[in-house]
């Protein structure tokens, strides 16, 4: 019976090993920002649906600063279509977007994803790809990534968006995909408190 | 060990069993196996050829096991040779994953991409392996080496090629050229633009 238990045991683990195993296109250069400081206010570029620049509270299509985002908490996505852990987490990116509008959030929380040195055309083929239903910008020249950490793919920013002290700040990062939508949003929600 | 038989079958059975449950996927090269060649001379050849040229035949071993050429998709397939500088390195290494999620686009326009490099064909095998596999020809131009590339004027001194995209119509007329810049990416945009344009 022991011998059993601790088979099954020792099969978990290896399970569990192989499925935490961090999933992203890391890059050697990668300096993230810290949790506690502060986020640059990014100009964001590219082409968003006149619904996607109501839905972040944006004056007009372009040019559009991170600041401008009306929202409490905002959640970049650094992607490119080029990662095939990208490629992988994109349906999970659509139910992490599917989540806040379920917890009643979409008005204070907000998905947004930035393609890393992807053009205007690579990030619409990422979107006419997975349907993707929250809005992506596009960072051609790897402006962004570099204000953001030259970060790997997929890596998540929790950003507190504080207008009156003009600050964003970032709150909870993550390297490569969701465990799971859940708990990640959970746990974003909580660092922001 | 009546005890241990059984738990040691069911976890073999279990370890044989999952890996075959899971879809195949895409996957990215761990960075440890990616051989950093740091900042290149962006160029380092003299292009040979220009749009409107016809373009020269090859013969060229595939990691499927086949020979391709070019004269085969004569009056069939306009054809894009992707050459990548080598494989194992970095920009390349994340520029044909990216191919993969737009077979959809290639097969509108009717085109046949063939990815090509100077690498014989067991490392091209072993590096598309790694990288989950690619739906389209991997090609090797290493023996008699670089005799593509080197046709095309793309062949670098140090016996790598170009990071380069040629389209080439259905008559083996050249009809769009992009000889990058070794150390980025090229953007896919145009590329689909000449593409498309050919279709129409």
């Amino acid at each position: 019976m022991r011998i059993t238990l601790i088979s099954i045991v020792f099969f978990l683990f290896v399970l569990c090993t192989n499925s935490t195993a961090m999933q992203a296109s890391d890059n050697a250069a990668s300096h993230p920002l810290p949790v506690g400081s502060l986020m640059p206010d990014l100009l964001l570029r590219g082409e968003l649906s006149p619904e996607h620049v109501k839905h972040l509270g944006l004056k007009g299509p372009a040019p559009r600063r991170l600041s401008e985002i009306k929202a409490d908490t905002v959640i970049l996505v650094a992607f490119s279509m080029y990662c095939p852990h990208c490629q992988r987490e994109a349906p999970a990116l659509n139910e992490l977007h599917a989540l806040i509008e379920s917890r009643g959030l979409a008005d204070n929380v907000k998905l947004i994803g930035v393609g890393i040195g992807n053009s205007d055309f690579e990030v619409q083929v990422f979107r006419d790809k997975y349907a993707t239903t929250f809005p992506l910008f596009s960072d051609p020249d790897f402006t962004v990534n570099k204000e953001i950490g030259e970060v790997g793919t997929p890596f998540f920013y929790v950003l507190a968006m504080n207008p009156e002290k003009k600050e964003i700040r970032v709150v909870k990062t993550l390297l490569g995909r969701m465990e799971s939508t859940e708990t990640f949003f959970d746990q974003a929600m909580k660092a922001g408190e | 060990m009546i005890r241990i038989l059984p738990a040691s079958l069911f976890i073999v059975a279990l370890l044989l069993f999952l890996p075959a449950r899971l879809p195949a996927q895409e996957a990215s090269i761990p960075a440890e196996r990616i051989y950093d060649v740091g900042q290149l001379k962006p160029l380092d050849s003299t292009l040979k050829v220009t749009v409107g040229d016809p373009a020269p035949d090859f013969s060229l071993p595939t990691i499927s096991g086949e020979k391709i050429t070019l004269a085969q998709f004569r009056g069939s397939k306009n054809v894009v040779l992707s050459f990548i500088p080598a494989a194992w390195t970095p920009v390349c290494s994340g520029q044909w994953p990216g191919y993969n999620i737009v077979q959809d686009i290639f097969e509108q326009t009717d085109t046949h991409l063939i990815g090509v490099s100077a690498d014989n064909v067991p490392t091209l095998h072993a590096w598309v392996q790694e990288m989950g596999g690619v739906w389209f020809s991997v090609a090797s131009d290493f023996y008699p080496h670089g005799q593509l590339a080197e046709a095309l004027g793309i062949l670098r001194s140090s016996g790598e090629t170009e990071r380069a995209l040629f389209l080439i119509d259905k008559q083996g007329i050249i009809r769009y050229i992009d000889v990058h810049d070794i150390n980025s990416r090229p953007d896919l945009g145009p590329l689909v633009k000449a593409m498309q344009e050919l279709k129409e």
